[in-house]
């Protein structure tokens, strides 16, 4: 199942069955100056299938761009007798009978499997800088986040980067960002904070993407609201060897932790972001310390399961997946 | 206007006044009478009561009081919505303009909570002071509600850059068709995997009401600019749209304004459009001020390279809200030239725009009728307006007939027949144009288990059986041949 069935790039619509790594047609439509803004950290082979049922969305565009449910026009599935049904329609806005995406992204096809789906797609961004920034300091790298337009807000919030992202590794901090803003205006921010040298700014065709840059494989994930992130990146443990954030939209992925003492240390941050009401998921089994109960009171399961028991009330398909998802 | 369906008993209309206080249950003849219909003035239909609640609590009260008598029961905002969505056949018609209060506003991590009979502009206007707004901006803006934005996953000009509604809810508290409550989403500003919530948004109150929503507030730009490319011709319009995107800009809004618009927007609001003009094509961009200036060129020279006999920048902020007044009321503006006018909502994909806006004008003309087109151009979207005599009855029906060809012709160019407006009782026999019936048979089942005494909404998105009452089930609608 890997044929494209529609790409008529004036349209803006891309029409794919869901065989096709997800980056397979993204170079695809970038061919044709178009732009899919939804990316994956990690894993370049992952299919369209894969990246849909388990919503691997989450990523350094998310704050400009949201997740893949935000993406998806048009979705076929498979029902729990065999049959194709579709909804939604392959066009840029369409509001005709009920739009199932939302329930079926990420629901790991516990509602049948996704045969094939129609995205969205915008004018590949032109004149796009990559800028990189390196430090030893959190400090520095939170100056550049704030000296953007709207000083007063929470880090990034209103802020010209079409991708961001955080990452710490081997005891040094690394910010990734593209943008439309011109190298001077970069340079001249860089020069407010003073410190930590120049940016490399590299201009680039199309934005980079994130699995390219990133070094980290991420176990925990970790969502706190974005006012609260300067204080969560603040009182990290020290012995947290690697994590990657996406800051305006509260995220820290935590990479492995391997030894005991690093476990340890994290619990009571765990038990800290758990209190203040954010969110843990682990994203992995192995080498992840106990994840504290999701605080949240939300009927998001109890809804899921409601939908599941009408529409696959044998369990001809997988079950769901486990709730915070 | 139709034979009730429903007789509300007496006692239910007691329950409500000692749910809601008495003064807040309406069953008088004259004050049923505005809730007939909604902004589609085509379909009216009577209420058999009214009741406006204040609460979640009172919302829940009274879906438990209808599912105990089986009366059926319709969420309504302003009523603004222009496919008969929310109109009841004798049941309840429940309220929500009192449930008008802003719960709580986060600057600082750019969300709202509200209630749904928040006004769509009221929300943006209170944002501002913050440098934030309510993206989705329906022409009905100053009047409809955030409630109702989220039954019909509302859009308007700015969502070719910004999104539908569904795009800006985080989260939701709602009543279910039982009357329990359930608390959706979340703060967040982002979430992966599956999310109820937003499949809500569109279901056109088939499935819950919504009494809170948690909204995404986003930043006011640093700078706007709009613009008016002028043509001696529609397509003209609509090449430009498409050239636009090609050279990789992404407006927020392009909207195309057609003559017997602009001539209806001059006599009402005089906003500055030539009325010579065969159609003027409204676009906006936004963003850092170092982007907006290069990209104004490259629009310039788009329009003109497909016909722009004039193109010009909005000078100063005055200017710019007059041109957008003309956009914004350019459909109330045709009461200056037609006494009625039915609103089409069809979507192409947006190579096929220049191709559907002739077929309306062919189409009207077969019928010996007007029209008059605005559309959102980038998103496919028109929006012919066919003028009649309401007087006329055959006239009248000649315009429905002119506007299903219209939405016939969208589906068979691969479109739809809403792009914003929903189905409501409008356009439920036409969905089985754009759908199998395993499609429709699908929806129905999610439908009936989620809803399954029917009692909210019925009638609406779905064709009705005929007779006997509406599709039930999967298996009750026949396979198309």
């Amino acid at each position: 199942m890997d044929k494209v069935i529609r790409f008529h790039p004036p349209d803006m619509i891309l029409s794919v069955e869901t065989g096709p790594a997800i980056h397979t047609v993204k170079d695809m439509v970038e061919a044709e100056q178009l732009w899919l803004p939804l990316d994956t950290p990690q894993d370049r082979h992952l299919s369209i299938a894969d990246f849909l049922a388990e919503d691997i969305s989450l990523s350094w565009l998310s704050h400009h761009y949201g997740t893949a449910r935000d993406w998806v026009m048009k979705l076929t599935a498979a029902d729990d007798q065999g049959r194709i049904v579709t909804s939604g329609a392959a066009l840029v806005k369409n509001v005709a009978g009920y739009m199932l995406a939302p329930l079926y992204v990420g629901a790991k096809h516990a509602l049948g499997p996704i045969v094939d789906v129609s995205f969205r797609l915008l004018p590949l961004p032109t004149d796009l800088r990559f800028v990189q920034w390196s430090g030893a300091d959190l400090s520095i790298i939170q100056k550049i986040l704030e000296i953007t337009p709207d000083e007063t807000s929470s880090l990034a919030f209103r802020n010209p980067w079409e991708g961001l992202r955080l990452e710490h590794h081997e005891g040094k901090w690394r910010m990734d960002a593209i943008t439309r803003v011109s190298q001077e205006k970069i340079v001249a921010w860089a020069k407010n904070v003073g410190e930590g040298g120049p940016p490399t700014i590299t201009k680039v065709a199309a934005p980079p993407r994130e699995y390219e840059i990133g070094t980290i494989q991420p176990i925990l994930r970790i969502q706190v609201m974005p006012s609260r992130m300067r204080h969560f990146l603040a009182i990290l443990p020290e012995s947290v060897p690697a994590l990657v954030c996406y800051p305006a939209v509260g995220v820290i992925h935590l990479g492995a932790i391997d030894s005991t003492i690093e476990q340890h240390a994290l619990k009571t941050y765990l038990a800290d972001v758990a209190t203040s009401g954010g969110r843990i998921q682990a994203l992995h089994e192995d080498g992840v310390p106990h994840v504290p109960a999701d605080n949240a009171v939300t009927s998001d399961p109890m809804m899921m399961e409601r939908v599941k028991g009408i529409l696959d009330p044998k369990g001809v398909f997988g079950p769901l997946p486990e709730y915070p998802w | 206007m139709e034979t009730s369906a429903v007789a509300i008993p007496p006692k239910l209309v007691k329950e409500f006044g000692r749910i809601v206080g008495p003064q807040h249950v309406d069953i008088g003849p004259a004050e049923l009478l505005v809730f007939e219909s909604d902004g589609l003035t085509l379909h009216s239909t009577r209420p058999g009561c009214v009741v406006y609640p204040a609460s979640t609590e009172e919302c829940s009260a009274i879906v438990k009081a209808c599912v105990r008598t089986g009366v059926p029961l319709v969420p309504r905002g302003a009523g603004t919505g222009l496919s008969g969505g929310a109109i009841s056949d004798g049941g309840v018609i429940l309220q929500l303009s009192r449930m008008n209060q802003i719960l709580a506003l986060h600057p600082e991590d750019h969300y709202a909570v509200v209630q749904p009979g928040v006004v769509n502009n009221y929300l943006s206007l209170q944002a501002k002071p913050y440098g934030l707004e309510f993206a989705p901006d329906p022409s009905s803006q100053i009047a409809c509600t955030i409630g109702g934005n989220v039954a019909e996953n509302a859009g308007g000009p700015h969502t070719l850059k910004y999104g539908v509604t569904s795009n800006h809810i985080l989260g939701q508290t709602v009543v279910l068709p039982n009357g329990d409550t359930a608390a959706l989403g979340s703060f967040f500003p982002v979430r992966t995997g599956p999310n109820f919530s937003t499949f809500l948004a569109g279901t056109e109150g088939t499935l819950a009401i919504t009494t809170e929503i948690v909204v995404r507030l986003v930043p006011v730009a640093q700078t706007v600019k709009t613009m008016l490319a002028i043509y001696e011709s529609a397509e003209g319009a609509t090449d430009s749209a498409s050239a636009i995107l090609a050279a990789g800009v992404l407006p927020t809004a392009m909207e195309l304004i057609d003559n017997l618009c602009i001539q209806a927007v001059e006599a009402h609001i005089k906003a500055g459009y030539p009325k010579d003009a065969a159609a003027v094509l409204l676009i906006e961009l936004d963003g850092e001020e170092e982007l907006v200036a290069p990209e104004i060129a490259v629009v310039e020279k788009a329009c003109k390279n497909h016909g722009a006999v004039s193109f010009r920048t909005a000078k100063n902020e005055e200017e710019r809200q007059r041109l957008w007044r003309g956009r914004k009321h350019a459909v109330g503006s045709l009461g200056k030239i037609t006494p009625a006018f039915y609103t089409n909502d069809g979507v192409v994909p947006r190579s096929r725009l220049t191709e559907i806006l002739k077929l309306t004008y062919e189409t009207a003309e077969k019928h010996n009728l007007r029209v008059a087109n605005v559309c959102h151009a980038g998103d496919g979207n028109i929006h012919p307006l066919i003028l009649y005599d309401p007087d006329s009855a055959e006239e009248q029906q000649r315009a429905i007939t002119c506007s299903e060809e219209i939405l016939i012709a969208c589906v068979e160019m691969g479109g739809s027949i809403t792009g914003e407006h929903g189905v409501g009782v409008e356009k439920r026999n036409m969905i089985s144009r754009m759908f199998t019936a395993d499609d429709i048979a699908h929806m129905v089942r999610l439908r009936d288990g989620l809803n399954p005494a029917g009692i909210l909404n019925p009638g609406k998105i779905f064709p009705n059986g005929g007779g006997c009452g509406e599709v039930r089930s999967a298996t009750t609608i026949p396979s198309e041949a």
